[in-house]
């Protein structure tokens, strides 16, 4: 199946095909009628809906936008508006191997290897025909700057309006308060763009559904708690899509839900049956995101007895939201990033996890040209060796794998949990 | 007095406060130096170290620009006794560099202010909260009461030097008696001595090299970028070209503040004001719309050509730069990338000669 896509994609005619709402239809039909299988009956819903959403990108019977990672997607379910996640495009596209064609449009052009990869495919993707012209290109500014960055450049290459939410660092309520009314504003230039108007009851039932998916997400997170809890680290990011592009939507709650659900019968299941659990010599946590592209840095680390048993991205970092309450909810979700500011932010919540998680050592993915996460690394192996936590920066890139050399990881890798044993 | 001994006595002025005590280190020209003035400590700019940056490389990560990582080494290395330092979070770069002085160098005091990259009205107010904020918490570490009239005496201090500073880039559209890389000069003294100091150093260059000069010949030249070595600036003029105006932080856009204070308006407020709609840098959200407008400002200076510099690893100016390619385009522009040291300029010397060459 993935051959027979790839090979598509190679072709002149690609864009074309990944434009026709058709495509998407089709790939629904193979999920429903079983085709294609997934480990839990969660993701086949969370791919189902994926199709469905980029269809409707695709189908342009209304206009879609860009929304940068961050930006709080809350807005855009409640009216209605089709989202497109340049990041998770770039994502899944080097999940196809077919990242090396985006970059290099991009790099034909102006953007060179010093940028973050994700943004390059962005950029590649666009201009190469590939991904849809939004009507609006909306980013936030906490956490990634390159984002704020390219989205006003292409906003302004393709003459099409860029929606900045600004997130100061500090968390006050003056911050509060400018992040709220920066929402309110939000929404009239979305309506206005899209010629809709928001219904009242719409944001509160998007925010309604982005509390049950939060409660849900920590549901998960927990039962991640259980030495029998079968979700990989790699399946566990692949959920990531929803915090990204599905915060507001009615199906992320329900993915998360069945997903809580579905590991709750194994787990029961491995208890009745007496299994022993998954044992493994070492415990980690992940800090930062993995590769997309085929690579076996996961895989290796099982091999060796090593099992990553959280990432930095799944944790729940906001309180709970109030849908009585709705702008105001979102903005504290916005300015409660932990990764954003002041260092000792991230420590704190790496240290609490570690602790949650029981780790033996912790993995930092060091993805080339993002300044945000590997900033302050320093800092943080010498934070956690106070800790007695062990720590390995393992330099990479999450999207170009031009200078992936496996054998290279493999000798750090087996360096690191040399010092862990 | 003669060109060369007012050089001197500028370098001097600047050798005497480089000894001075309580003196607060700021990188950014978002910095309210007038809030650190009004607490009797001297603002400070620091740039970076050029070159080689081997202790601070260890402590920050090597995607960073070199300008952050030269500034670290500078604090670390070669100011130990700076007493602090104020940081912007104005690009990501920085707000790294405010966590590695905070964890690793021996200031007493250090701060980051929350810069918004809008400058419309909730913007501006978040800003003046923050700098009342900021105002108190360096009151609080001096141990000295809030004065608001102190203040506004050091705001009308430092507008005063920022209006005279303004005047030598006024009136550049014809007639050039002095090349822009005295004027990033003397900015730069601006921004390291203590105000009432640069008054009467600025008042004698005013009143003494503005008439009768001979006027510059050459090929006219815009230079905008980020953070620059400060060889690159004098290289132009090395090199026969004519700096006629800049958009630099370390230039013009620390003068670009206009407007009085409404009245009952206080000083935060006001400050908000001033800094936040002058000439944006790289990284405010309105920096491209400005961009819309340069073609015809280039116009109207005559430029032949513009250079623009970016370090290596800046992303706010590597983004400007595809922007200013984008949009302009009937005036030359020649892009360079480099590191922060004066070696790099070298490197660049046979470029920026074939360039001033071709627009010449
Ligand atoms: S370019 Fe702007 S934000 Fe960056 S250092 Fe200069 S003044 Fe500060
Ligand atoms: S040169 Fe660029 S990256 Fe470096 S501090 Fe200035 S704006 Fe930030």
């Amino acid at each position: 199946m993935l051959e027979l896509i790839k090979r598509y994609l190679s072709r002149e005619k690609a864009p074309d095909i990944l434009r026709w709402p058709f495509t998407y239809s089709l790939g629904q039909a193979m999920i429903r009628g079983r085709l294609l299988r997934f480990p839990y009956r969660a993701a086949a819903m969370m791919v189902d809906y994926g199709l469905e959403e980029t269809k409707k990108v695709y189908n342009r019977r209304l206009p879609s936008v860009w929304a940068s990672a961050f930006f709080p997607t809350e807005l855009l379910h409640a009216l209605g508006i089709p989202v497109f996640s340049p990041e998770v495009a770039a994502a899944l596209v080097a999940s196809f191997g077919f990242q090396e064609h985006f970059l290099k449009e991009a790099e034909s052009r102006w953007w060179g290897r010093d940028n973050c990869s994700f943004h390059r495919c962005a950029i590649g993707g666009l201009f190469s025909r590939y991904y849809p012209q939004p009507a609006a290109f909306c980013v936030s500014s906490h956490l990634c700057e390159g984002a704020v960055l390219m989205f006003s450049n292409l906003a302004r290459i393709y003459k099409r309006p860029s929606l900045l939410l600004d997130v100061p660092v500090e968390q006050n309520n003056d911050s509060l308060r400018y992040v709220t009314t920066q929402l309110r504003q939000l929404i009239s230039s979305l309506e206005e763009i899209a010629g809709l108007s928001l219904q009242h009851e719409k944001l509160e039932e998007a925010v309604a559904n982005a509390e049950v998916a939060r409660r849900a997400m920590q549901k998960v997170n927990d039962l991640r708690l259980h030495p029998a809890s079968p979700l990989t680290a790699k399946e566990a990011f692949s959920y990531l899509y929803l915090y990204f592009t599905g915060l507001g939507s009615r199906a992320m709650p329900r993915v998360y839900e069945t997903l809580a659900g579905e590991l709750q019968e194994r787990i029961r299941e491995s208890e009745q049956k007496k299994e022993p659990g998954r044992h493994s010599r070492f415990k980690l946590l992940w800090l930062h995101l993995p590769p997309f592209y085929r690579n076996n840095i996961l895989g290796y680390l099982e091999e060796k007895g090593a099992r990553v048993v959280f990432e930095e991205f799944s944790h729940v970092y906001w309180e709970s939201m109030d849908p009585g309450r709705p702008l105001e909810s979102i903005a504290r979700r916005m300015l409660a990033h932990f990764s954003y500011g002041d260092i000792n932010r991230r420590i704190e919540v790496i240290k609490e996890l570690a602790a949650k998680y029981k780790v033996d050592g912790v993995i930092h993915f060091s993805h080339w040209g993002c300044r945000q996460s590997c900033g302050s690394l320093r800092i943080i192996r010498d934070a956690l060796h106070k800790e007695g936590l062990p720590f390995l920066a393992l330099d990479g890139d999450c999207v170009d794998n031009r200078n992936y050399a496996p054998g290279q990881v493999q000798t750090r890798i087996d360096g690191f949990l040399e010092m862990l044993a | 007095m003669d060109k060369t001994a007012f050089w001197q006595r500028l370098e001097e002025a600047e050798k005497e406060t480089r000894q001075r005590k309580g003196r607060i280190g700021w990188f950014c020209s978002y910095t309210p130096v007038e809030i650190i003035s009004s607490c009797g400590l001297l603002p400070y700019r620091l740039s970076g170290k050029e070159g080689t940056t081997l202790y601070a490389d260890s402590f920050l990560h090597s995607s960073l620009c070199f300008f952050v990582r030269g500034c670290l080494e500078k604090v670390l290395k070669e100011e130990k006794d700076l007493e602090g330092a104020v940081l912007v979070n104005s690009c990501l770069a920085m707000s790294h560099l405010y966590n590695a002085l905070q964890k690793y160098s021996p200031l007493t005091f250090t701060y980051l202010l929350d810069l918004p990259r809008h400058a419309f009205q909730p913007a501006v107010e978040y800003w003046a909260q923050r700098l009342r904020k900021f105002h108190r918490a360096l009151c609080e570490y001096r141990g000295i009461e809030v004065n608001e009239k102190g203040l506004w005496e050091q705001i009308d201090l430092y507008l005063d030097n920022r209006r005279r500073l303004q005047r030598l880039y006024s009136g550049r559209e014809e007639k050039l008696l002095v090349d822009g890389h005295e004027l990033i000069r003397l900015v730069e003294a601006f921004s390291i001595l203590p105000p009432a100091v640069f008054q009467e150093l600025i008042a004698v260059y005013s009143h003494d090299y503005l008439h009768g000069a001979e006027e510059l010949a050459g090929p006219r030249v815009f230079l905008t970028g980020s953070a620059m070595p400060s060889g690159l600036v004098r290289l132009i003029h090395e090199l026969g070209g004519v700096l006629v105006i800049d958009n630099l932080c370390i230039g013009r856009r620390m003068l670009q503040f206009t407007g009085e204070p409404e009245k009952g308006e206080d000083p935060y407020s006001f400050l908000a004001r001033l800094y936040l709609q002058r000439e944006p840098c790289a990284r405010m959200k309105f920096a491209g719309d400005k961009l819309a407008d340069l073609e015809q400002i280039l116009k109207n200076y005559h430029i032949d050509g513009i250079i623009f510099f970016y370090l290596k690893f800046c992303d706010p100016w590597y983004y400007y730069g595809q922007l200013l390619k984008e949009i302009i385009k009937d005036i030359p522009v020649l892009v360079l990338e480099g590191e922060y040291s004066a070696a790099a300029t070298g490197q660049l010397r046979t470029r920026i000669s074939a360039f001033l060459e071709m627009i010449g």
